[in-house]
């Protein structure tokens, strides 16, 4: 065996207290991404190694990064990253900036690999994929082969109880907010009560930022809750699955081990049955699971669960009476009607809104035809009680023919729309739709609307805007220095009133904050 | 917070703000070059002197005119974050405090910190201006989940009630807190070789002797590979027990006395050890020596 470290080096380090400030949590997270530089590496290094909190941080954040569910954004551009390596060599670096490029264009060449066979992969798991688009980044290809290396027998630790360390005088941790004393009673006492205060002010800030969202459809909107008289934001990503393990006769089977698995990625979880034979797995990604259930004396009976956004999927299972080593294949339909809470949500997925015959493809027109809604056109007040998830990420591709379709606006009772001739047309409260600017010579391929002002753009440059529902029109000059936008406008955005920007098909963007009266390119 | 106003900044972040402005993706909420300089000047006073070009070089400059653009109140910068973030911020608390009700609540308060709400709801003063783009958004959400994680739940974990302790039979336990007498000598001779390791070594000892970390858990938060991580403990170690054992010597002691004084366990360890060599198959034949 090999030695450990002596008794007198083990108390040292237990008794040893951190002398300078803990390191904010940027600095932390800097660490664990490897992006700090040398100086502050070494500083927060020195740290970590006299702090137990801030290493227990550090490992936790850690070991969440590897399976991190968030798209991956890019850090610096690699022209940016070639600035860096290039300082670096200016100040002397040993290793210059293009030692680093074949190794580097081998790991993104693999790490794409990973990537597009991933996503064929979660294409072909989740069918319903168009409802929720959630990206996996692929695991960093270097550490895929770390199971094949030799690694050398490690120091052995000293015995456990070296461990029972008698938690020394109360540090005061890292906190992202400095000066925060949570030793003192008091501080605790203020902490339960803002924790409650912050539980009601959430609920508060919920509601209001469901009232604040603007109308225009312009980007991504993971939900949507489609009430006629305003569009709040549903941000719900998540869902449940639940049921109850019984076996032959129906009686509950406690304590029987559950296993969920995503079919996309193979990720699995595991409970067990409470005394009344219920399972629940929360915070579900949307997507096809497999959900097994096995317990002493039964066989294993396996089902499929599909995980709706929103909503707790029921997947009971009934345990045959048998060895364990028999594996008996239950697979069930989904379950017509879902009992385990009130709420009522409805899945659309982006074939129905094209084939519904829906008066313009308006999105609140078919939420209106789905199964448990509440409330007609024209009951502006009626509590909405369907949920409107829409596919618009993943068909939002500037210029694309769905985009565009999509593209339209719903001022209370007024609809626009751009027709596949690139017509731009209106329909006026009860009437048909109609053709609006039909004397510009135009293809419009964008409209949008905001407060009561329209925004259409087309090609050439074109952009309209009309304060009065499409009366009157005021054409927009997209120029700058006798420079003047001759791309296709293939997207227009309003974010308020006064910010907005359009693009073209030539990759312009303009943006204004003046509500339209100027223009400028980016 | 220490903040440059923007006259001060210095060409060189302003030329960086001028190029990168589209990229950063600032128009879209409304903030213009100048703005962006001053966040950036902002952000580059907390870093040390001498190094802005490499941190304006590894700045995740989209994520930290993201935050900025939230703790202004912009609804759509609000809008993509948590479009972007929201999932993850929950299945990361998840994957922390490895129980529903925990994670729920540990992201449900960072959210509030989020927004910023004070007892009135009235002003925000999001947590998300301590966001300095040092790493990822995502990842700096992760460690804050963590900090709260520390702060909150493993403090309350040590403190266990009687009664669990009555259960568990630890009111009988011997009292392991007593350290046992240590020759002065050794103990500065250890202080100070400890004191004289690398804080990469000494982060090392701690968090694989005293937190008995994997060194796979190590590997990954360092970004080396397990079998390194293996080469420099051993390596720490070995010469860490020479160093101290040559003070010891220096200070009087013969070499017998030095290892004694070292001694790496007590009575109590030596047990276990007894229990945890056993275990281990090695697949030689235990007091059988070969003949021939």
């Amino acid at each position: 065996m090999k030695p450990g470290i002596p008794k007198s080096v083990q108390d040292l380090l237990a008794r040893q207290t951190p002398k300078d400030e803990h390191p904010s949590a940027d600095v932390l997270n800097g660490y664990v991404e490897q992006s700090l530089t040398a100086g502050e590496r070494a500083q927060v290094m020195s740290h970590l190694a006299a702090c137990e909190d801030c290493r227990e941080i550090v490992f936790l954040a850690g070991a969440v990064e590897e399976e991190q569910m968030v798209p991956a954004v890019a850090a610096a551009t690699p022209a940016r990253q070639e600035q860096v390596a290039a300082a670096g060599t200016r100040s002397g670096s040993k290793w210059p900036w293009w030692k680093w490029a074949v190794p580097a264009f081998a790991v993104i060449a693999v790490g794409v690999g990973v990537l597009i066979q991933q996503n064929r992969i979660a294409e072909r798991a989740h069918p319903a994929s168009e409802t929720l688009a959630l990206n996996y980044p692929a695991s960093s290809p270097a550490t895929g082969n770390r199971d094949n290396a030799v690694t050398p027998e490690p120091p052995a630790r000293p015995a456990d109880k070296a461990r029972q360390i008698a938690p020394t005088e109360s540090r005061k941790h890292p906190t992202a907010e400095p000066g925060w004393n949570e030793n003192s009673e008091q501080g605790r006492r203020i902490e339960q009560e803002r924790a409650l205060q912050k539980s009601r002010d959430l609920a508060q800030l919920s509601s209001s930022l469901e009232n604040s969202r603007p109308n225009a459809i312009g980007g991504a909107v993971t939900g949507m809750r489609a009430a006629p008289h305003a569009n709040p934001v549903q941000l719900v990503v998540s869902g449940d699955v639940t049921g109850t393990v019984t076996d032959a006769s129906g009686a509950v089977v406690s304590n029987a081990t559950v296993i969920l698995k995503n079919k996309g990625t193979g990720q699995t979880r595991s409970t067990t049955t409470n005394n009344t034979g219920v399972y629940r797995f929360s915070l579900l990604q949307p997507g096809s699971y497999t959900v097994s259930a096995s317990a002493t004396g039964f066989s294993k009976a396996e089902t499929t669960a599909m995980i709706n956004v929103g909503q707790a999927t029921v997947a009971d299972m009934k345990l045959a009476v048998g060895s364990s080593s028999q594996t008996a294949e239950v697979t069930s339909a989904a379950p017509l009607l879902q009992a385990d809470n009130g709420d009522l949500s409805t899945n659309f997925k982006q074939g129905l809104i094209s084939n519904q015959p829906s008066g313009g493809n308006d999105l609140t027109y078919i939420q209106q035809s789905a199964p448990s809604a509440q409330g007609g056109k024209d009951e502006r007040a009626a509590a909405p009680s369907a949920e409107l998830k829409s596919g618009l990420a993943s068909s939002g591709k500037p210029g694309s023919a769905a985009a565009t379709q999509l593209a339209k606006a719903m001022l209370p009772g007024v609809h626009w729309r751009i027709s596949a001739e690139g017509h731009l047309e209106r329909a006026l409260p009860g009437s048909a739709w109609t053709r609006v600017l039909g004397d510009q010579p135009v293809a419009f391929r964008a409209v949008a609307t905001i407060a009561s002002s329209v925004w259409v753009g087309g090609n050439d440059g074109a952009l309209f805007h009309s304060v009065d529902q499409g009366t009157t029109w005021r054409r927009v000059a997209l120029s700058t220095n006798g420079h003047s936008e001759r791309g296709a406008i293939t997207s227009i955005r309003f974010d308020n009133a006064m910010q907005g920007s359009v693009t073209t098909d030539s990759g312009a963007t303009w943006v204004t904050s003046d509500g339209g009266q100027t223009w400028i390119p980016q | 917070m220490a903040s440059a106003p923007s006259s001060q900044a210095s060409a060189a972040v302003q030329a960086f703000a001028a190029e990168h402005y589209a990229e950063s993706g600032a128009a879209r909420f409304g903030i213009d070059v100048a703005g962006l300089v001053t966040v950036l000047a902002e952000v580059l006073a907390q870093r040390p002197q001498g190094d802005a070009q490499n941190a304006l070089g590894t700045l995740h400059l989209e994520e930290l005119v993201l935050a900025r653009a939230c703790v202004a109140g912009n609804e759509s910068a609000w809008e993509i974050f948590l479009t972007r973030y929201r999932s993850g911020m929950y299945d990361a608390a998840y994957r922390i405090a490895h129980d529903e009700a925990s994670a729920r609540s540990l992201a449900d308060s960072l959210y509030a910190d989020l927004y910023g709400l004070t007892e009135h709801g009235e002003v925000r003063a999001s947590k998300l201006r301590y966001y300095q783009g040092r790493g990822s958004l995502a990842g700096w959400l992760r460690t804050v989940i963590a900090q709260e994680y520390v702060n909150q739940y493993r403090k309350t974990k040590r403190e266990t009630s009687l009664e669990a302790a009555v259960e568990d039979g630890r009111q009988f336990a011997a009292d392991n807190s007593e350290t046992p007498l240590l020759d002065g000598r050794v103990e500065a001779a250890t202080a100070s070789e400890l004191a004289a390791l690398e804080p990469e070594d000494r982060f090392l000892l701690s968090a694989y002797f005293l937190d008995r970390r994997t060194l796979l858990e190590i590997a990954k938060v360092m970004g080396v590979h397990e079998s390194t991580v293996s080469r420099k403990l051993e390596r720490a170690t070995t010469a860490l027990r020479k160093r101290i054992r040559k003070r010891l010597m220096e200070a009087g002691m013969s070499a017998r006395q030095a290892d004694e004084a070292m001694q790496e366990v007590d009575v109590r360890d030596l047990q276990v050890k007894v229990r945890e060599t056993l275990g281990q198959d090695r697949g030689g034949v235990a007091f059988y020596k070969e003949e021939g």
